[in-house]
């Protein structure tokens, strides 16, 4: 059986509409997160797996 | 939530954690997260995260999307926090620039005040399983742990050990899942649950009673802040020896006042100090935050209420005119 995984995306600021946005704060581990839903999901149609998408409050 | 679609990533966003399963599309296949009265965390374990995502896996893998329904979020549109009009003015006033999750929030329901739509009511949102009686396992969260007596989930024939797998034919693997599907049932008329017990199907249809999303405690929640005036002081709750000592019964309402900052409540002689023993009416053992919400959710702006407060052991009854308005309005 093919080995399938997810991808793990967070998501606490994605956009450039506002120009004083906050930088995210990276997050430590084993796993790479994305941290932009639109580059998660283009991500996402070419690996073929599916996204765990959080949201958290980091501040 | 900076720039974060609010069409695709609807929840309740009182809350401090929240995650989704998504496809490529963005169809969802399982929500995890969510809160409760009880905790921030009564439903987030290790075990339940790790089972929710071996099912999406399988589901992902057979190619199971569920078809779009009310339940998935609109694809084609996408509105961001920074949209909503308040959200701009919250963000002109302060300093901190990260928009979070109870901002979002806040900032609609200030929305929906100026346009004269906003009710009490809404901060009721994504309501609990526990609102019709039922106690989802944290590990298993289709299984039911406990059923309240006299609760519409025991009327309706719910059982403690009952494997849930679809809510209003909505398939369902997590607590949040279950709240999703809440959060668009009706005020007032039924809920069917998909229930599997020892090994039989079966449809129970639970009627919601009136006023079935009131939770009795949402003090955690940061919106009630937009729906009714505070108090103008935030206070201690005495311990028992403290309460003791003041001849206050346990039961009883003992908050000491530690911080004034509202002008009602600085007008009407509020200080430092002051031993708070009931409000409006309440005088139950609470802390300051159920207290605010009580005051939230039971009183409009404009209104009045009397404070009872113990000063140097006497008893004595102020009255607080409430701001008229709330601080966006």
């Amino acid at each position: 059986m093919r080995q399938l995984s997810l991808l793990g995306l967070v998501l606490v600021s994605t956009s450039t509409v506002l120009a004083q946005k906050p930088e995210p704060q990276r997050l430590d581990g084993n796993i790479d997160w994305v941290y932009d839903y639109d580059a998660g999901r283009l991500l996402s149609k070419t690996t073929g797996k599916p996204m765990f998408v959080v949201f958290r409050c980091e501040r | 939530m900076n720039g974060v679609n609010l069409d695709a990533f609807q929840f309740d966003y009182d809350l401090t954690f929240m995650s989704f399963f998504l496809n490529a599309k963005g169809q969802t296949y399982a929500r995890y997260g969510g809160r409760e009265d009880a905790g921030p965390d009564t439903h987030l374990t290790q075990k339940s995260l790790a089972s929710t995502m071996r099912r999406v896996l399988k589901l992902h893998e057979e190619g199971a999307a569920k078809p779009w329904s009310k339940y998935d979020p609109e694809p084609a549109s996408t509105s961001t926090p920074e949209q909503i009009p308040p959200m701009r003015r919250m963000l002109a006033k302060r300093k901190e620039k990260c928009i979070h999750c109870h901002d979002v929030k806040n900032a609609m329901l200030h929305d929906l005040a100026s346009h004269g739509r906003l009710k009490k009511e809404m901060i009721f949102k994504y309501p609990s399983p526990k609102q019709l009686g039922i106690q989802l396992e944290a590990d298993d969260q289709t299984k039911v742990r406990s059923v309240a007596a006299d609760s519409a989930a025991s009327a309706a024939g719910v059982r403690r050990g009952d494997t849930i797998s679809a809510v209003d034919k909505q398939s369902v693997l997590t607590f949040a899942d279950f709240t999703r599907v809440l959060e668009h049932a009706p005020e007032s008329g039924n809920v069917r649950l998909g229930v599997k017990r020892r090994g039989q199907d079966k449809d129970i249809t639970i009627a919601l009673k009136p006023g079935w999303r009131r939770s009795p405690d949402p003090s955690w929640r940061a919106s009630t802040g937009v729906v009714g005036p505070n108090t103008g002081f935030w206070a201690k709750k005495l311990n028992s020896g403290q309460k003791r000592q003041q001849k206050i019964p346990p039961s009883k309402m003992g908050l000491k006042v530690v911080v004034v900052w509202g002008a009602w409540a600085k007008k009407a002689g509020v200080r430092n100090g002051d031993v708070v023993l009931g409000l409006d009416g309440e005088n139950s053992d609470m802390t300051i935050r159920q207290l605010q919400t009580h005051l939230q959710l039971s009183r409009n702006f404009g209104d009045s209420v009397d404070v009872t407060l113990l000063r140097g052991g006497k008893r004595r009854t102020l009255t607080m005119h409430l701001p008229a308005k709330g601080e966006l309005d």
